[in-house]
């Protein structure tokens, strides 16, 4: 396996003051511009993680697939009192991931991003991208494609970022993990949860009368 | 993330140079057959087509292992094709899984070590045939077996209670350390069993609970399933079997070498194995003898791979059963919620085991058995994506929530049962698709014997039950055909009657004096559960009679008395 490289070709703004400008030029602004805090908000993601060392820009994703996806993947772990799929970085991970180690996936993924945005215009006559929809019409949209192998691609996508290890990009603090309950560590000790506990054990088996 | 390509240390071989044993395959078997063979004074070369990991690679990284296929065949290198039948056609699916690095599926397994019991070896003289199916004896029986076992027990390193299992066969001597800690699985389990009547033990498993044989006990880290272990507690070849076997100066592990071919000569014997290294360079490794213990797929498929004028339908092939009557393990799996929190992430996977049905009473009309197991079985990751109630959503805020209430309050049955022989299960080359080397790939044909079915949904319902009596709030089951399949077996299945089998019962093949067959393919039958300790108490078997044969020469030749 190689290790993440930059891809010559990326398409997406290497920087938040690249992605502004493209804003401000591009004839296809109308959408971005409804998205832009959102699709803003994963380009200074990527800029914040440069600070950690990290890649300062996308690498592999264009802004519309970085919008499109990042949309998505908060319909699937939407935001409540935990991060949801943006917060907790997915976006990020899929550029790296698609960019570095995982790039043989790439063509499946965009492939379902393509399916996402044409069964978009189909559900929505207006011409608008996925991201640009309310939250409700996202999910009829998402409802309509469940089983179809672009959902399952764009789901597995979530949620390999989502819950993998923070060092691929996603699950930014592992605060997925805290999420759900599940705590990182290389050593435990019992009890490991409340049936084993040594009180519980005795209550719950008894030593049999002979 | 990067892998590293390190070199082993010890001694190094020119592939010119004749050694006394070339094995391919360093996993549960090969490693058994180098360690021993090394240690009995014999110069070694394993060929492993995966690379040399160490503990320092292994790492709690579900994406490494899933999607990276650091530890296992890799699909996009080792495509592989599936058909339900010989009149299908054959479709792109990655169907078989195995371990690819030093110390092979031995590094990635969950180290469930159960003994196969007395009926297992000679269930067709008790019950008689099955019509239509390859279901016979093995030429071995557990007691031949047995002094074996406890050879994998005590120099593997088995943590288990030998008083605990009332099912279990006899045994010479009990476990060298004591089970691991009861688990809030296992507690589970042994409520259920005292509602139901049934027996829970602590399962048997490789993985240490205190030192051995100078390796560290387990701290409870919990990646035990799929992953390696980082702190050599797991009992794998590459943390028990391989160093001492470098150790005796003997034994080279050569790593990133694919074998192609097993070379024979015009007196059909054989003179080495043909592999390509790490950069794809045909090298012939020249040996005395060649052990192959490339699992119950790759064996097969090297032995068809190695037609030649003498061996026209693949090398040791005369009986055409190379590649047939492959199993598995079948099984069902199911779900449940309990109240509090489990957390069976932490910890080794099975805490406790079932074997009251090993073998249905005849009253069911079920040829086989199976045990069952209660654990976690998934990784965040894995959990997400496959760990929910089926009919329950998926995505969304009700899907997050029931993450959240789920991961650490589930528990899981999972059951392993028998598999039929059927000589219509193979593997085969694939006429059309190649790997990454230009070579037939994987073909399986597959489906299971009703009986099989008529199994995973008497153990379903079993899993079920147990669940419910253990307390579950809500059960669930999940589908009962598997998406893929471990444990392959049955292939080059040994027997007395070279028209009947491909291997005599110490493994020798029938056509080829000094070729050897040591892995899961040697299987008659699958047995009803966990199947590595058979398949290295088997390579302990094999080595013994292997290095008879060539401490008084015979290793070439096949005299009488071999």
């Amino acid at each position: 396996m190689s290790t993440p490289q930059r891809n010559p070709t990326r398409k997406g703004p290497a920087t938040r003051r690249e992605f502004v400008a493209l804003l401000g030029s591009s004839a296809g602004a109308a959408w971005l511009a409804s998205i832009w805090p959102l699709a803003l908000a994963d380009a200074a993601d990527a800029e914040q993680a440069s600070t950690r060392g990290e890649a300062a820009q996308f690498r592999v994703l264009s802004p519309e697939q970085a919008a499109a996806f990042g949309a998505f993947a908060d319909r699937i772990i939407p935001p409540d009192d935990t991060p949801g799929a943006r917060d907790a970085g997915v976006v990020h991970f899929a550029d790296r991931f698609l960019g570095g180690v995982g790039g043989r996936e790439k063509t499946e993924f965009e492939k379902a991003l393509v399916e996402l945005e044409r069964t978009t215009r189909r559900r929505a006559p207006r011409g608008q991208r996925f991201a640009a929809l309310p939250a409700t019409r996202q999910d009829e949209i998402i409802t309509s494609m469940e089983g179809s192998s672009a959902f399952t691609t764009l789901r597995d996508f979530t949620l390999l970022g989502y819950f993998s290890h923070p060092s691929y990009g996603g699950n930014a603090g592992g605060a997925a993990w805290k999420a759900i309950g599940f705590e990182e560590g290389m050593a435990w000790q019992p009890p490991f949860g409340y049936y084993d506990r040594p009180e519980v054990m005795a209550q719950l088996l008894p030593p049999r009368r002979r | 993330m990067s892998r590293h390509v390190r070199q082993a240390p010890g001694i190094r071989y020119a592939p010119s140079q004749e050694v006394d044993f070339a094995i391919v395959g360093s996993g549960a078997a090969g490693a058994v057959m180098a360690r021993e063979l090394s240690r009995n004074g014999f110069s070694v070369v394993v060929l492993e087509q995966g690379p040399y990991l160490r503990e320092q690679d292994f790492k709690h990284d579900e994406i490494a292992i899933s999607q990276l296929h650091h530890l296992t065949n890799i699909p996009s290198l080792q495509p592989q094709t599936f058909r339900t039948s010989e009149t299908a056609k054959a479709e792109p699916r990655d169907f078989l899984g195995y371990g690819r690095v030093v110390g092979g599926g031995t590094v990635h397994f969950t180290a469930n070590y159960w003994r196969f019991h007395e009926i297992d070896f000679d269930e067709r003289s008790r019950i008689g045939p099955i019509a239509g199916t390859g279901f016979d004896d093995w030429p071995i029986r557990y007691a031949d077996l047995e002094p074996y076992y406890t050879k994998v027990d005590w120099e593997i390193g088995v943590s288990g209670d030998a008083t605990a299992n009332p099912f279990e066969p006899p045994r010479s001597r009990p476990y060298p350390v004591p089970p691991l800690p009861i688990k809030s699985t296992g507690v589970l389990a042994e409520v259920a069993a005292r509602k139901l009547g049934w027996h829970a033990a602590p399962a048997p498993m490789a993985i240490l609970s205190q030192p051995h044989r100078g390796r560290r006990a387990c701290q409870h880290c919990g990646f035990c399933e799929g992953f390696g272990c980082e702190w050599g507690a797991k009992s794998s070849t590459l943390a028990t079997m391989i160093p001492e076997a470098e150790r005796t100066g003997r034994c080279e592990i050569r790593p990133n070498s694919f074998v192609r071919r097993v070379q024979t000569d015009a007196r059909g014997l054989v003179t080495g194995v043909v592999y390509f290294d790490a950069a794809k360079r045909e090298v012939m490794q020249r040996a005395k003898a060649v052990i192959l213990c490339a699992n119950g797929a790759e064996t097969p498929r090297l032995l068809l791979m190695s037609k030649s004028n003498l061996f026209p339908n693949g090398l040791a092939n005369s009986s055409g059963l190379v590649g047939k009557y492959l199993t598995f393990n079948g099984g069902a799996f199911a779900g449940g919620l309990f109240e509090h929190e489990i957390n069976s992430y932490k910890g080794v996977q099975v805490s406790r085991y079932f074997q009251d049905f090993y073998r249905l009473d005849r009253k069911h009309g079920l040829v086989g058995g199976g045990g069952l197991d209660t654990r976690f079985d998934f990784y965040p990751i894995s959990f997400a994506m496959y760990g929910l109630p089926l009919d329950g959503p998926q995505w969304g805020r009700e899907y997050k929530r029931m993450l959240r209430d789920y991961f650490t309050r589930s528990m899981f049955v999972l059951s392993h049962t028998t598999q039929l022989p059927l000589e219509s299960n193979s593997v085969s080359l694939d006429p059309v698709m190649k790997d990454a080397w230009g070579l037939p790939a994987l073909r399986t044909t597959f489906a299971e014997h009703p009986n099989d079915m008529k199994l995973y949904r008497f153990f379903q319902d079993r899993g079920i039950e147990l669940l419910e009596a253990a307390g579950a709030k809500t059960t669930w089951e999940f589908p009962l055909d598997a998406p893929y399949a471990v444990h392959l077996l049955g292939t080059c299945r040994m027997g007395n009657d070279p028209k009947r089998s491909v291997v005599d019962r110490f493994h020798r093949a029938h056509d080829v004096a000094n070729l050897f067959l040591v892995d899961g393919s040697s299987f008659v039958t699958s047995g009803s559960g966990q199947p590595t300790m058979t398949i290295q108490a088997l390579a302990f078997r094999a080595a013994d009679e292997i290095t008879r044969l060539a401490r008084r020469g015979d290793i070439q030749r096949r005299t009488p008395a071999g």
